[in-house]
C-alpha cells in the first residue's frame, strides 16, 4: 500500500514538475528579451502566416474551377449586341487568358 | 436666210445647255441616327433624270474596344472607308443602285446592289410650314420598318430626295422617323454647273437578295466568327435590336 502511495507521489511529482517545466517557457517567454523575440518571432510569423495563408488562398482561388462568364456589350453593322459568353470549368488563370482572347476576337 | 438659221440653232443649243444647267441642283443634309449616334453630312446632286447621294463622315466616329469597370467588354464596329455610302436613282430606267458593306470573312466589304425604285406609298397631308424659307407641305411614309414625316416644298418641283427616298412632287427639306430616331434635314441648297452625276463604284455587286440575306444575318455572322475563337463546350448567349435605317425589306 506504500508502494503503491509512494508511486502515485512520483507520478504526481513528475506531473507537476512537467507542467512546470512548460509554464516556464511560457513565463520565459514573457521575459523581456524573450517577449520580444517572442513578439517578433510570433508577428513574424503570424505575418508570414498570413501571406501563406493569402497566397494560399488566391493559388487555390486560381486552380479553383469554375463557370468563367463574360459580357460583351457593343455595335455590329447597325445593331446593338448583348452577348454573354460561359465556359464551364476552368480555372481563375484560364478565364483572364479567355477573357484576353475574347477581347482580341471581339 | 442661212444666217437667221444659225443664229436661232445657236439659241436653241444655249438655251438648250442653260435650261439644263439649271435644272442641275444641289442639297446638302444633315443626316443623324440617334441610336448608332451616327452623323453624316450627306450631299444629293439632281438633275432632270437622276440623283446622287454622297455620305461623309462628321463625327468620324472609329472603331472602339475597352473594358470597362464592371469587366464588361464594350465594342464598337462599324462599316467605312473613305468612299462610304452612296445612292443613285433613276427615274428613266426607275433603278436604284447603292452602295453598302456586308460582313463576310471577319471584314465589311463593300458591295454595289441595284434594285428598282421601291413603292414610297406617300401619303400628303395638310400640314404646311416654313423650312429654310420655302414654304414646306408635309407628308406621311411607311418604308421598310419605320414611320416617317417629311417636309417638301413645290418650289423645287423634283421627285428626288436623299438616300433612297423617292417620288413627293417637291424636294424634301425635312424627313424624321416617328420615334425621332432618324432624321435627314436640309442645311443647305445651291444650283450647280459642271458637275456629272455618277453611280455608284468600287464594290463587288451583289443582288438584292444577297445584300439581304449578309444583312439578315450580319450579327449571326459576328456571333459565329467569335464561337470559332473560344474553347469548345463555351456558351454564347446573345441579342440584337437592329437600328439601321431600313430594319426590314418588303
Amino acid at each position: 500500500m506504500k508502494k503503491l502511495l509512494f508511486l502515485g507521489m512520483f507520478f504526481s511529482a513528475t506531473m507537476v514538475f512537467a507542467n512546470t517545466n512548460s509554464s516556464s517557457e511560457i513565463s520565459n517567454s514573457n521575459s523581456n528579451n524573450s517577449t520580444k523575440n517572442v513578439k517578433n518571432r510570433s508577428s513574424t510569423n503570424s505575418v508570414e502566416l498570413k501571406n501563406v495563408s493569402s497566397n494560399e488562398k488566391s493559388s487555390k482561388e486560381k486552380n479553383k474551377m469554375g463557370d468563367c462568364t463574360l459580357t460583351i456589350k457593343g455595335t455590329f453593322d447597325g445593331h446593338k449586341v448583348d452577348v454573354v459568353v460561359t465556359i464551364s470549368d476552368v480555372s481563375w488563370g484560364r478565364c483572364v487568358l479567355l477573357k484576353a482572347g475574347i477581347k482580341a476576337a471581339s | 436666210m442661212k444666217k437667221t438659221l444659225f443664229i436661232l440653232l445657236l439659241l436653241i443649243i444655249n438655251s438648250t445647255v442653260y435650261s439644263q444647267k439649271q435644272s442641275q441642283l444641289q442639297a446638302t443634309y444633315l443626316f443623324n441616327n440617334f441610336d448608332l449616334e451616327q452623323k453624316y453630312k450627306v450631299v444629293l446632286q439632281i438633275n432632270a433624270n437622276e440623283a446622287f447621294s454622297q455620305f461623309t463622315d462628321i463625327l468620324n466616329s472609329k472603331d472602339s474596344l475597352y473594358i470597362d469597370d464592371t469587366e464588361v467588354i464594350n465594342f464598337k464596329k462599324e462599316s467605312k472607308d473613305s468612299i462610304k455610302n452612296q445612292f443613285y436613282t433613276n427615274s428613266i430606267t426607275k433603278k436604284l443602285i447603292f452602295r453598302d458593306f456586308i460582313f463576310v470573312e471577319n471584314a465589311f466589304n463593300p458591295v454595289i446592289v441595284e434594285e428598282n425604285i421601291p413603292e414610297f406609298n406617300w401619303q400628303l397631308t395638310d400640314g404646311v410650314k416654313k423650312v429654310n424659307n420655302f414654304t414646306c407641305n408635309s407628308a406621311k411614309l411607311k418604308f421598310r420598318g419605320r414611320n416617317y414625316i417629311a417636309w417638301y416644298t413645290l418650289d423645287i418641283p423634283t421627285n428626288f430626295g436623299p438616300w433612297k427616298f423617292y417620288g413627293l412632287p417637291g424636294l424634301i427639306t425635312e424627313i424624321t422617323s416617328d420615334d425621332n430616331k432618324i432624321s435627314f434635314i436640309l442645311k443647305e441648297i445651291k444650283t450647280q454647273t459642271n458637275f456629272e452625276i455618277k453611280t455608284p463604284s468600287n464594290g463587288k455587286n451583289i443582288t438584292l437578295k444577297e445584300y439581304i440575306t449578309f444583312k439578315n444575318n450580319a450579327v449571326k455572322e459576328y456571333i459565329k466568327n467569335l464561337q470559332s475563337k473560344l474553347p469548345r463546350g463555351a456558351v454564347i448567349n446573345y441579342k440584337s435590336e437592329d437600328y439601321n435605317i431600313e430594319k426590314s425589306f418588303e
